[in-house]
């Protein structure tokens, strides 16, 4: 029963801990229970508009998930699923927007404090969007007003997501190869390969600075890989290693890009024109290079972040296949 | 009207309480200890029965396990040791009240207080 996936599935949204899987299994078997026993009176199946009634007497799937949640003493279980919906909305929003104006400001100002601004910002958020609803709940209990059931229809539950956040072994191969290559690259040969017949050019100090920060980077990327290749079910480890990986990539990129020069010629160069305009101009082609990198690796973070705190997939052990019906 | 509402449901709740933990002597799973709670006249919805099931077991009071059943999984609850021995301290308890309650009730009926047929 395809709305009753969709129902679980909009129930999830709303749920929060750790037991999410356990209640929507539960919540399932009462559902198919009760629709066992209509069907049991009824003598035939149920037909799609008694299903939908039966569905829509169970409450909106927000009012449904709140009942599950811990007592709350800030903000009720009544308001509090709104509460938690704002709350990921706005600060997704936040995020989006925060990013892309540090992202500006690291290309034009290059300057790279604007990025580490952003989690006290976040945390501004959060706490007036959590005193906003901690006023109203407070009003709402002073005055004794209870809020009325909403019309909901089951009909408008979005449709089924599946399995979007299982990671593919491509990706996870993939992840263990160039983390590989990388450190191979980083341990071995990075002069040979970027300035091989440019005797008179070195890297720039950043290099050295940021040097083990890939090292480190390289590694987890080849870490995260293999767990992946083993347990590819792990969702939330997928998605939150992916944001975790690329938003260490992006504070890289961007004290990189902060840096303002790459190369640089030898002190002992004997033609150090010739070598200073070619270092110029590896550093313009690299500055360009960079700032396309801090605004895809911007972008991915924020896709990330979408995909982990907003819109969460429906649990594999919920879809038909794997459950007894 | 609200404030009745109100009222009723506090009274209730505690009672919820105690006719569960008092059905769950007998393993069930949720449907079956709904239906039959409402078969002995208490009638009480999904929404709040599986949510204090929940509670209850986190609290120690209940135990659970998925088991296969016609076919398909289900969560069977029943009672667990400190469950039984908070259930006859809390019916002692209830006893108590509900005796001191009909003494009071009594003796204002003897006096001319009527309470009416609600």
């Amino acid at each position: 029963m395809e709305l009753l996936d969709r129902y679980l599935q909009a129930i999830k949204t709303f749920l929060t801990g750790k037991n999410q899987d356990d209640i929507l299994l539960e919540l399932r078997e009462s559902l198919l229970s009760q629709i066992e026993e209509k069907e049991k009176v009824l003598g035939r199946p149920l037909n799609p508009d008694e299903a939908e009634n039966l569905i829509r007497e169970n409450g909106p799937p927000f009012m449904v998930a709140a009942r599950f949640g811990p007592h709350r003493s800030l903000i009720g279980p009544t308001l509090f699923p709104f509460y938690w919906l704002a709350l990921k909305l706005m600060l997704f929003i936040a995020l989006v927007f925060q990013l892309i104006a540090a992202s500006i400001r690291v290309v034009v100002n290059s300057d790279t404090s604007a990025l580490f601004a952003i989690p006290s910002k976040l945390l501004f958020e959060a706490v007036w969007i959590t005193g906003l609803f901690a006023v109203v709940e407070y009003a709402l209990s002073f005055a004794n007003v209870k809020l009325k059931p909403i019309p909901w229809s089951p009909k408008s539950l979005p449709k089924l997501r599946r399995d979007t956040k299982i990671a593919s072994r491509t990706e996870s191969v993939a992840s263990i190869v160039f983390g590989l290559a990388g450190l191979v690259w980083l341990r071995t040969l990075p002069n040979s390969i970027f300035l091989a017949g440019q005797p008179d050019l070195t890297f720039a100090p950043i290099w050295s600075m940021m040097y083990r920060f890939f090292i480190v980077l390289a590694i987890a990327g080849v870490v995260r890989g293999i767990v992946l290749l083993i347990r590819s079910h792990w969702a939330a480890f997928n998605v939150w290693s992916h944001l975790a990986m690329n938003a260490a990539t992006l504070v890289a990129f961007s004290f990189l890009l902060h840096a303002g020069a790459w190369f640089s010629v030898l002190s002992t160069s004997s033609n150090r024109p010739h070598w200073e305009a070619i270092a110029g101009a590896l550093n313009r082609v690299f500055y360009y290079g960079l700032l396309v990198g801090v605004i895809g690796m911007a972008a991915a973070v924020a896709w990330d972040l979408y995909r982990c705190f907003s819109f969460s997939s429906f649990p594999r052990s919920l879809t038909r296949s794997t459950l007894p019906v | 009207m609200d404030q009745l509402e109100n009222l009723r449901l506090e009274l209730r709740r505690g009672c919820l309480v105690l006719a569960v933990l008092a059905q769950l002597q007998k393993e069930h799973y949720g449907y079956t200890l709904r239906k039959s709670l409402a078969e002995s006249g208490l009638e009480i919805d999904e929404g709040t029965l599986y949510p204090l099931l929940r509670r209850l077991e986190t609290q120690g009071l209940l135990v659970s396990e998925w088991r296969e059943e016609d076919k398909r999984k289900k969560r069977f609850y029943r009672l667990s040791p400190q469950g039984a021995e908070t259930l006859s301290l809390l019916l002692a308890e209830w006893r108590l009240i509900n005796s001191s309650l009909v003494q009071i009730v009594d003796a204002n009926e003897t006096v001319g207080i009527n309470y009416g047929t609600a």
